[in-house]
């Protein structure tokens, strides 16, 4: 291999020009000539039957070309109707308020408008289940006609299962339960020195992409759309309008366009279908572009979760046991993954326990249908057993940092499901903590002179690496240069570090690379951009890709050059033989020669196909400073650090930047952010202005470490980065906050009432 | 947005006149609370009267008094330094509100006929004795700001009316004014609890005249007048902030929202009074202001 | 109703007809394909429409497009000149402050108006100036130092 020279180098952006200049084409920059305005009718109550959708009036007024309801909707065998994909059109029940129940496609905005009040819907209102706790009730109305539930409870721990978790009066709203338990929780317990017991609440939180949802579709045949679409993956995005509307995939032309954040979000897409059906019904492109009151009303907001949980250790700070209950709200309908089962493994998986027991639940409720949220549900895991690990260390009197370490669960300890646990950097992301500036200094004085109250606090998290299969192409062009197409979204850099793979793997610079997106239609398969996999398992393809590609021109050089491919050396200019480097052929001259009629050579092209299976679980470790308010209760982050193990830097100023993004989420997530529903599960707050994502005030600079420790299979030993920033931070938030304040505060947002309320004695309002 | 029709006068009189006319025709000053209740169609609208033309809603004059056409943005006010040495709370709460982008865009007119409870030019203006020029087709009236909220959304102008421009008295010496508001974020908020107070001292540093008020404490923005008079006479002591402070927070009359509850509401009005005096303390101390 | 509209956008003198609906906004950008500025919430809490307005950050999402008449405005197409980057689209490329791109345009024409009415912000006044523009990707972490950055080449030059 030749020497490194593209990984690790902290290169710009490959698609920086165009972003700042404003070239770069978001899904809503499309315009195609006689584009219809799409808009949404969305319900207003948050559970109810349909008795009628009267569309006429609608359909009368000029300019309107198109109106649908779930009667357009093709019958498909793939019908789900218990899966969240299938509900884009209500289909007689609306279960939660926002589900849109037509739709719209017209000449313009106000018309499309005006359509959307001339449309009658009669509804029967049903009543409203909106707390995750009267769900579970036997006697709950059902959240839905359709009995969501799981049948099999499936999951890696059967041995452990209980599965008399009385059955009988489980209620519909129910759909997933699952107790995880290992070794005598009650003798663990009784040998314990300390136990702490708290509840954690964790709110429905949003992803907050700064773009909306948009997608454009066009019938350009008469069995054949073109679909442009900011979604996270093209393959996932294409699969949604093949199951949900029944066209097969080649009749689907799905071009992704830059995306302006997803944070898994905009998986699937949720409202391709609409825009689909409406383009077909009017002949015409439609454009449908979410509100922003319509991002929180009607698109997949984030579980909330109540958790109440209890550890014990000994005096010396070894943990004991783990005992507790997960309820997850996933609102309408079943979230992709079982939330709870989720939060038990990652609860299981970072420290080394006797015995535990976790009780597990998914529930439904009349509210917007969940979805991921970058890293989802680990940071209610993390918030949860790092209150407690931090509150332990307090009670015992030893340094917070130290009892993780001594407690950490390393390679080949055994995990839940007794596998031994592959190699993993939490030790060393800890380690690097621990030497920092902010650990080593001494805490800050509690009562200051300007009398506000400081503390610190730190937090941990990790998350389990996204191992998918992937695929990419490598091409010697024309010019030279190396061309990757490749079907991935470029969710958050990902483009130019697997620039930099491409060209490490050829023994080029970057410079001579060419990255390609190409929709499903000229690329081969590509994963969703989710779940920190896509550096992971397109990298590997890419990788294998571009090294298929350098072996093919070495191969060809020497036949070329009538020497033996170990004689041979690659670079930007070309092949020559390291001992005599003027017998060359430039790349551009190997191009040609597989480009020529009757040509002695095919043109050489590379090709990656690759599993990548082998897990890499990632760590991130935070510590936050604040400085608390007695009177008022603010809290203000003074300081934020975040180390987190990435495996191998591939790009360390792309890596620095997600991190720091996903800090800022985590932020966000412990001091402010909280999607409000009334008992009829109403939003309260659906804007910007009053759901609070931190600004740019709000925020210090955000002290990164990057931490390279061995594990996984990934190329060049990277592992994924995407997920982990976001979990530290809000442990590590409420840790600073409870060592300020001298007491704990085990619901999110910390917000100054609940400071407030917490430092006062005094209870919720 | 619903279509409407778009009347853009390009004189005071003119505007009258077609607001007599049109009396369904609403003010356009910022856009920055209308558009958007256009946009959600939470209101529905006929026709927009856009003031942006009307020179006479953009004067600016500071001789003795100090007169605010309604139609100058916040940003311009929080911006002009003698309105940060006089009027200290009308420049704090100015540049409170939004961000750049929306002080660039919103008025002072705006943000006071939207009549928000949580409106942060309000109480800076309560407590600088602001008085309200409304014009009409048949002429002018000029009420005290403390007369012209009704409820929230709601002020005492009639449909014909528009608020011409504020008018503030002039700034004595040794006097100061301060605003305080509490908000969860940083940046971009809406006020949780505003407070504003402004303070007149003797060369002994007794107080001689102190005015405070309250925003989103209660459905109106409003004068804390009881806690007010626990003040003249008096030197500035803790004990006394205490007493004005719990004193304020027994005026209010907040409620429960999403942003917080009454209760807490009560007790951020105890402290930001106590906060705010001490501000207006601090400038009433080194304010010479306008000699007389 | 239709209503003629004057104004110059990006120094480009404009006229064409638009209706009183119509924000600033849908006009640069479907009348005038000036995609670069962005729709992020349509109430001017997200700061992705921001364009100058004589100089001045507005949000385009809450200005009437008739109400631009005779006044200058700038989109972050009017900020290359010769070809040229302006130094804060320079400092964001070379320091990672672009990710998704989105609010990149916003950004600019914020910090462009700080810069120009003050060359010297201190930290603060750089997140004062940009809390009107929010970012999800990159914790403004970048986008600060990228601010900074550039006003040290603004001044050398």
């Amino acid at each position: 291999m030749p020497e490194t020279r593209s990984i690790g180098q902290p290169l710009p952006r490959v698609d920086a020009m165009e972003k700042v200049r404003g070239q770069a084409i978001f899904a809503a920059d499309i315009n195609l000539p006689q584009t219809l305005v799409g808009k949404l009718l969305t319900s207003p109550h948050a559970h109810a039957e349909i008795l009628s959708i009267d569309t006429s009036k609608a359909e009368a007024l000029p300019g309107v070309r198109a109106v649908i309801t779930a009667a357009d909707i093709p019958e498909v065998d793939t019908y789900d109707p218990d899966h969240r994909l299938h509900a884009f059109l209500a289909r007689q029940f609306v279960v939660f308020a926002g589900q849109p129940v037509a739709a719209v496609a017209a000449d313009d905005l106000p018309t499309a408008e005006t359509a959307l009040e001339l449309i009658e819907v009669e509804y029967r209102p049903l009543p409203v289940v909106y707390t995750p706790q009267e769900a579970i009730l036997p006697d709950s109305p059902a959240v839905s006609r359709d009995a969501y539930r799981d049948s099999s409870a499936a999951a890696d721990t059967t041995a452990e299962t209980e599965s008399d978790v009385a059955k009988e009066e489980k209620t519909p709203n129910i759909f997933y339960q699952q107790v995880i338990k290992g070794g005598d929780v009650d003798a663990a317990f009784a040998e314990s020195d300390v136990v702490v017991e708290h509840t954690y609440t964790m709110p429905t939180v949003h992803q907050g992409y700064v773009e909306p949802h948009a997608v454009i579709a066009f019938w350009d045949r008469a069995d054949h759309v073109t679909v442009w679409e900011c979604v996270q993956g093209a393959f996932s995005g294409r699969d949604f309008i093949v199951k949900t509307l029944g066209i097969t995939p080649t009749n689907i032309t799905l071009n992704s366009t830059e995306i302006g954040g997803g944070f898994g979000g905009k998986i699937d897409g949720l409202f391709a279908p609409l825009a689909v059906l409406l383009a077909k019904k009017a002949s015409r492109p439609v454009k449908l572009i979410l509100t922003r009151r319509e991002e929180f009303t009607s698109a997949n907001p984030a579980p909330s979760t109540t958790i109440r949980l209890k550890t014990g250790a000994k005096r010396d700070g070894k943990l004991t046991a783990l005992e507790g209950e997960i309820l997850v709200d996933v609102g309408a309908f079943p979230l992709f993954l079982n939330a709870s089962f989720n939060i038990q493994w990652l609860m299981l998986h970072n420290y080394k326990f006797q015995a535990w027991r976790l009780e597990g639940q998914d529930v439904l409720t009349n509210k917007a249908s969940a979805g991921a949220f970058r890293a989802p549900v680990a940071v209610n895991a993390a918030f949860a057993i790092e209150s407690q690990l931090d509150e332990i260390a307090g009670l015992l009197d030893l340094d917070p940092l130290a009892l993780r370490l001594q407690n950490l669960l390393l390679q080949d300890d055994l995990l839940p499901n007794k596998e031994a646990q592959v190699r993993v950097g939490s030790k060393e992301v800890l380690a690097a903590l621990a030497e920092h500036s902010s650990w080593t200094s001494a805490p800050p004085t509690r009562l200051g002179d300007d009398g506000l109250l400081r503390g610190r606090g730190l937090g941990l998290g990790s998350w389990g690496s996204g191992t998918q299969t992937a695929s990419a192409i490598a091409i010697l062009e024309a010019d030279g240069k190396i061309r990757i197409v490749l079907g991935t979204v470029d969710l958050t850099g990902s483009y130019t570090s697997l620039a930099q793979i491409a060209a490490e793997a050829l023994g080029v610079s970057v410079k001579q690379l060419v990255m390609t997106k190409a929709s499903p239609d000229h690329a081969p398969f590509a994963p969703v951009s989710a779940g920190s996999s896509t550096i992971y398992s397109m990298g590997g393809a890419v990788k294998e890709a571009a090294l298929d590609l350098r072996s093919k021109i070495l191969n060809r050089a020497a036949q070329v050059l009538q020497v033996s491919e170990v004689e041979l050396a690659l670079n930007d200019e070309g092949v020559f033989v390291s001992a005599e480097p003027e017998k060359s052929r430039t790349l551009q001259a190997l191009y040609e020669m597989g480009a020529t009629w009757f040509g002695e050579y095919g043109p050489l092209i590379g090709l990656g196909s690759v599993t990548q299976r082998k897990p890499a679980p990632a760590f991130a470790g935070s510590i936050a400073e604040v400085t608390v308010d007695p009177e008022t209760g603010q809290v203000t982050l003074t300081r934020l650090v975040i180390a987190q193990d990435v495996g191998k830097a591939i790009n360390p100023l792309s890596i620095e930047g997600q991190i720091q993004g996903g800090a800022a989420q985590s932020v966000g997530m412990a001091l402010w952010e909280e999607v409000m529903y009334d008992e009829q599960g109403q939003i309260l707050n659906p804007s910007l202005l009053d759901y609070h994502m931190p600004t740019a005030m709000d925020l210090p600079m955000v002290e990164t470490i990057l931490v390279e420790a061995p594990g996984g299979d990934g190329p060049y030993g990277a592992k994924g980065v995407g997920e982990p920033p976001i979990i530290p931070s809000v442990p590590a938030v409420a840790n600073a906050v409870s060592a300020a304040i001298g007491t704990r505060t085990c619901d999110l947002p910390i917000s100054p009432e609940r400071v407030w309320r917490a430092l006062h004695g005094k209870t919720t309002s | 947005m619903n279509r409407f029709d778009y009347l853009s006068p390009r004189n005071l009189a003119e505007a009258l006149q077609m607001l007599s006319v049109r009396p369904e025709a609403i003010p356009l000053a910022g856009g920055t609370d209308i558009l958007v209740q256009m946009k959600e169609r939470s209101r529905h609208i006929e026709a927009l009267l856009s003031l942006k033309r009307v020179p006479e809603l953009h004067q600016y004059s500071l001789n003795g008094t100090l007169t605010l056409g309604s139609a100058l943005t916040v940003g311009q006010i929080a911006a002009k330094q003698e309105i940060q040495r006089d009027y200290t709370a009308l420049a704090i709460g100015s540049g409170l509100i939004g961000s750049v982008q929306i002080r660039n865009m919103a008025t002072l007119g705006g943000n006071l006929c939207n009549a928000a409870p949580s409106a942060d030019t309000a109480p800076p203006l309560l407590v600088l004795g602001a008085e309200v020029v409304i014009a009409s087709h048949q002429g002018e009236r000029v009420v005290p700001l403390e007369t012209f909220f009704l409820e929230p959304g709601r002020t005492i102008l009639q449909p014909t009316e528009l608020v011409k421009e504020i008018v503030l008295s002039k700034s004595h010496t040794r006097t100061g004014s301060f605003y305080i508001r509490h908000t969860p974020r940083a940046g971009m908020d809406i006020a949780v609890v505003g407070v504003a107070a402004a303070i007149t001292l003797n060369t002994n540093e007794i107080i001689l005249n102190a005015r405070l008020a309250l925003g989103a404490a209660a459905p109106v923005p409003m004068r804390a007048v009881q806690a007010e008079a626990l003040l003249p006479g008096h030197r500035l002591t803790d004990e006394l902030l205490r007493e004005v402070g719990k004193t304020a927070s027994q005026e209010a009359e907040p409620i429960d929202d999403l942003r917080a509850s009454a209760e807490y509401r009560r007790h951020l009005v105890n402290i930001l009074t106590q906060r705010a005096l001490r501000g207006a303390m601090a400038k009433a101390k080194s304010n010479q202001g306008y000699q007389e | 109703m239709e209503y003629k509209l004057n104004f110059s956008v990006n120094k480009q003198p404009v006229d064409l007809l638009v209706e009183p609906h119509q924000t600033l906004l849908e006009i640069l950008r479907d009348n005038l394909f000036l995609i670069g500025t962005k729709d992020g919430c349509g109430t001017g809490d997200c700061g992705s429409c921001t364009v100058l307005v004589d100089g001045e950050p507005v949000c385009a999402c809450l200005m009437l497009a008739v109400e631009a008449e005779g006044q200058e405005v700038t989109t972050v197409e009017g900020l290359v000149t010769d070809s040229e980057l302006h130094a804060v689209q320079k400092a964001l490329i070379a320091n990672g402050g672009v990710q998704c791109g989105f609010c990149t345009p916003g950004v600019l024409l914020s910090s462009v108006a700080l810069l120009t009415r003050n060359p010297q912000p201190s930290e603060v006044e750089i997140r004062e100036a940009l809390a009107g523009n929010l970012c999800r990707c990159t914790g403004y972490d970048k986008i600060v130092r990228a601010v900074q950055e550039a006003t040290k080449e603004l001044e050398h030059a």
